[in-house]
């Protein structure tokens, strides 16, 4: 009788395929990376932030600079992007522009995150009382006309009472102090929703004193939507300092200002277009390109759109 | 021969050909044929400010009302004075205090009212009383102080000899008051009409157009506030002709660009009449096209513009107004004004704050404009140059390094004192080193902060109102002026002010051109561009331009077939 073949005995050691570790960040850049549109505008960002790092040391020709040549003169070699009506070269004022953007966007981000956050975690946790005195102070602010107010600013601050001179951070503080209240209503909604998880509920039990938790629970987990806000706020702040800019309400002559920029060339439009077409192209480009960012991360951090 | 003169000529030339080729040869006839429809019609950016002679004080509003009032004199197309209603110059006492005027006797008012002297008076009377901006024309008449006071109505110096000749006493001899007597402020209005209206210190009758009664070639014919006004000529005009234009009609549009787009279509005659301005770009455009600039006319205006400095060394010194010391002022900063002077190369500046010239062109013979009385010559004025090198020589003399730091230099609002600052903060970062930021302020915010002498340098311009020096020397530089701006003092120049001012023009031209040289020396403006009057206008439409104070008249204007 045949022997019958020896019959392996079988692995009971089942090997599974572990999940990799993912943290917050990790997960969401890899969601984030699957989104071309906003790869596309965190390309134009990064070349956005290089021009305007160069910007400091080099450009072209100085900014401030008339009569590097012709005024009005098109596009050509020696001034790829033309001469403004002042005869100053538009490149170097689209590169000095890029820093202008980007000392404004980001300063703005992180003024209206310093207001909005603390005040929208103190009304979310606490509720009652402190609650209903910082939702009411963000009711108010959000009946008030943000950009009139924002203009009455930067005059007050600037022209009436000098207290700040016309610039950069006097743009941002009028833009700061009329836009916090969307990171603010965000923050408090996350803070409400999280005080009450378990995880929060269990340190809480554990002895940690509000501080604690605020600061190493529920801020951390509220980030992902902080940081979206956050890049939604940087087109809005660009937007403002364009709008004033071209208003002639802004930043001061000669600093180049996309926004500026534009009014200048905006009367010439019938005989010398290319004036007014590269800081607008400019704008938008960085506009678009934030909104992007934004919406891709605005994807990748919600979990709903894990795949 | 200027360029539009040569097209004007070929355009005669070209029409004198076709004429005659149309009547096969033989015979003449016309070379200019008018059109049927002679309605002058122009844009303005605002309404008329006031309607009243006495309340006058805009360009804008003289332009227009010269073709409605006049008075004794007036200023022809050389700006010289010239009688209107008076048969001739006045007669001046030996002491140089007492002009008797005579005049016409076939002077009517568009209502039909013989003009006499009773009106002349009542109108000087008037405006003294109403206090406009120009009521200072009849400053040195006896008894002005009592009326702009409120104390009397009626100068003690105006004395009727009879219906058509009165008298002037002046308080001191005053030569320029020969000059004043032709602006708009001595025009006459008609005693009857006006205090049948209401009273005699009241403007209501300006306004309509029933009751604007005037002595000039036209009259007001209908008006919507901030919409249009419009003229007709006056019939059987006592001084004869009026002209071809047949009717006026006026119309506020605020954009220039949409001002434009209706001329293009045909829907003006022109644009540039009362002081009006193109938008600098369009300027540009039209002045570099060949076709479309045979449409345009740039001519010199009455305006200088200045670099301001100011001269205050401290509280009260050299004048009442100061508050402080700048560093520009005085002998020590003498240097500092010649180098921002020196380091200005206004070529540069004329080529982009000036739309390529279009908007003005370079100072270069002191701060009294070319083309008027007391102005020094062209190239005369040795700090109206761009010499890089002695302009850092003087600046480093001078310690200017220290002494700039965050310098801001004041204007108030317009694109063009913006295009100004923007180019001067240019060129001497480029030539000094300074970096200066530019600061606009409104019209009234500047002005009356620019009277405290509060600004360490700044924008300043001068559109003359009359061609006389006096108007330059009075308003801005002598010590306290009013419109000075910059609190400097010379007692030699108020000393020179003051003996120049009582003679007549003719003997006191040559003092007031020795002041002109003292401020030229002393670097006390830094000169920097005159005025430039623009006219858009089309080929079918003749006779417009101006001097550089007026418009043409608008019987001067005509309209060919087109």
């Amino acid at each position: 009788m045949a022997q019958a073949a020896p019959v392996a005995p079988p692995d009971l050691e089942l090997t599974y395929e572990m999940p990799e570790q993912a943290t917050l960040l990790s997960d969401a850049w890899r969601r984030l990376r699957r989104n071309r549109i906003a790869l596309v505008g965190t390309v134009i960002i990064a070349i956005l932030f290089i021009t305007a790092l160069i910007s400091i040391v080099w450009t072209p020709y100085p900014v401030w600079l008339q009569a590097v040549g012709p005024t009005y003169q098109p596009p050509s070699g020696a001034h790829p992007l033309g001469l403004d009506q002042a005869g100053r070269d538009i490149l170097s004022r689209i590169m000095g522009g890029a820093l202008i953007t980007i000392e404004v966007g980001i300063g703005s981000a992180i003024i209206v995150s310093l207001i909005g956050i603390p005040l929208g975690l103190l009304a979310g946790f606490y509720r009652g009382k402190v609650d209903t005195v910082i939702s009411f102070f963000i009711n108010i602010w959000y009946g008030i006309p943000d950009l009139l107010v924002a203009l009455i600013l930067v005059f007050v601050l600037s022209d009436a009472l000098h207290l700040i001179p016309r610039g950069v951070f006097v743009i941002i503080i009028a833009f700061s102090l009329t836009r916090w209240m969307d990171v603010a209503r965000l923050v408090r909604g996350q803070s409400l929703a999280l005080r009450e998880r378990e995880f929060v509920e269990a340190a809480r039990m554990a002895g940690a004193r509000d501080f604690y938790l605020l600061v190493r629970h529920i801020f951390p987990n509220a980030l992902g939507p902080i940081i979206v806000q956050a890049t939604f706020a940087i087109p809005a702040a660009v937007l403002f300092e364009a709008f004033l800019s071209f208003l002639g309400l802004g930043l001061p002559s000669p600093t180049p200002s996309w926004g500026a920029m534009a009014a200048d060339g905006y009367h010439g439009m019938d005989f010398a277009p290319h004036i007014v077409l590269a800081p607008t192209i400019a704008l938008s480009l960085t506009l678009m390109a934030f909104n992007w960012l934004g919406d891709g991360l605005r994807d990748a951090f919600d979990p709903r759109m894990r795949r | 021969m200027t360029r539009f003169s040569v097209f004007r000529s070929l355009a005669v030339a070209l029409g004198a050909i076709s004429t005659v080729a149309a009547c096969g040869g033989g015979g003449g006839g016309a070379s200019e044929q008018l059109a049927a429809d002679q309605t002058l019609s122009f844009p303005m950016v605002d309404d008329i400010g006031d309607l009243d002679p006495a309340h006058m004080s805009a360009a804008v509003d003289i332009d227009i009302f010269r073709n409605v009032y006049s008075g004794l004199y007036r200023f022809d197309d050389q700006l010289n004075e010239v009688p209107d209603i008076a048969t001739g110059a006045p007669k001046i006492s030996d002491d140089q205090k007492t002009y008797t005027f005579t005049m016409r006797k076939d002077v009517k008012f568009s209502n039909g009212d013989p003009v006499k002297s009773d009106d002349f008076i009542f109108s000087w009377n008037r405006a003294a009383a109403i206090q406009g901006d120009y009521a200072s024309v009849f400053q040195p008449v006896a008894g002005y102080d009592d009326v702009a006071n409120g104390k009397a109505t009626e100068m003690t110096g105006l004395k009727k000899i009879d219906d058509y000749s009165f008298s002037a006493t002046l308080t001191d001899p005053a030569g320029y008051w020969y000059t004043e007597v032709a602006l708009w402020t001595a025009w006459v209005v008609d005693k009857k009409v006006v205090l049948a209206a209401g009273k005699a210190t009241s403007s209501d009758w300006a306004s309509n157009p029933a009751t604007a009664i005037g002595t000039g070639m036209f009259h007001m014919t209908a008006r919507t506030a901030k919409q249009s006004t419009d003229f007709a000529p006056v019939a059987n005009w006592w001084g004869g002709s009026t002209g071809a234009i047949t009717k006026v009609h006026i119309e506020i549009i605020a954009d220039q660009k949409a001002q434009l787009t209706k001329y293009e279509s045909g829907g003006y005659s022109l644009i540039g009449f009362a002081n009006q301005s193109l938008d600098p770009d369009d300027v540009v455009r039209y002045n570099s096209d060949p076709q479309l600039k045979k449409q345009l006319q740039l001519n010199p205006s009455a305006r200088t513009t200045w670099i301001g400095f100011n001269f205050c060394e401290g509280a009260g010194k050299p004048s009442k107004n100061c508050a402080g010391s700048n560093p520009f002022a005085g002998d020590a900063g003498k240097l500092g004004r010649e180098a921002f002077s020196l380091a200005v190369d206004r070529d540069q500046l004329v080529d982009i704050a000036c739309s390529k010239g279009t908007a003005c062109t370079k100072a270069t013979g002191g701060v009294i404009t070319k083309g008027l009385k007391g102005y020094l010559g062209d190239n005369t004025d040795p700090w109206a140059v761009f010499d890089k090198a002695k302009a850092q020589s003087l600046f480093q003399q001078w310690g200017g390094a220290d002494k700039t730091k965050n310098l801001v230099y004041t204007y108030n609002t317009s694109g063009f004192n913006k295009a100004v600052c923007d180019n001067l903060a240019s060129q001497w970062q480029a030539n000094l080193g300074v970096k200066m930021q530019c600061t606009a302020q409104d019209r009234a915010s500047f002005f009356k902060a620019r009277t405290k002498c509060s600004y360490p340098i700044f924008r300043h311009s001068w559109g003359a109102d009359y061609d006389h020096p006096q108007d330059w020397f009075d308003f801005l530089f002598v010590t306290d002026a009013g419109s000075g701006g910059a609190c400097y003092s010379n007692s030699q120049l108020d000393q020179m002010a003051k003996t120049a001012n009582a003679k007549p023009l003719s003997q006191s031209l040559d003092t007031y051109k020795q002041m002109n040289k003292i401020l030229v020396d002393n670097t006390v403006t830094g000169n920097l561009v005159y005025g430039v009057q623009q006219y858009v206008s089309h080929p079918y439409v003749k006779g417009v331009g101006g001097n550089a104070l007026y418009d043409n008249y608008w019987a001067d204007v005509k309209i060919l077939q087109h």
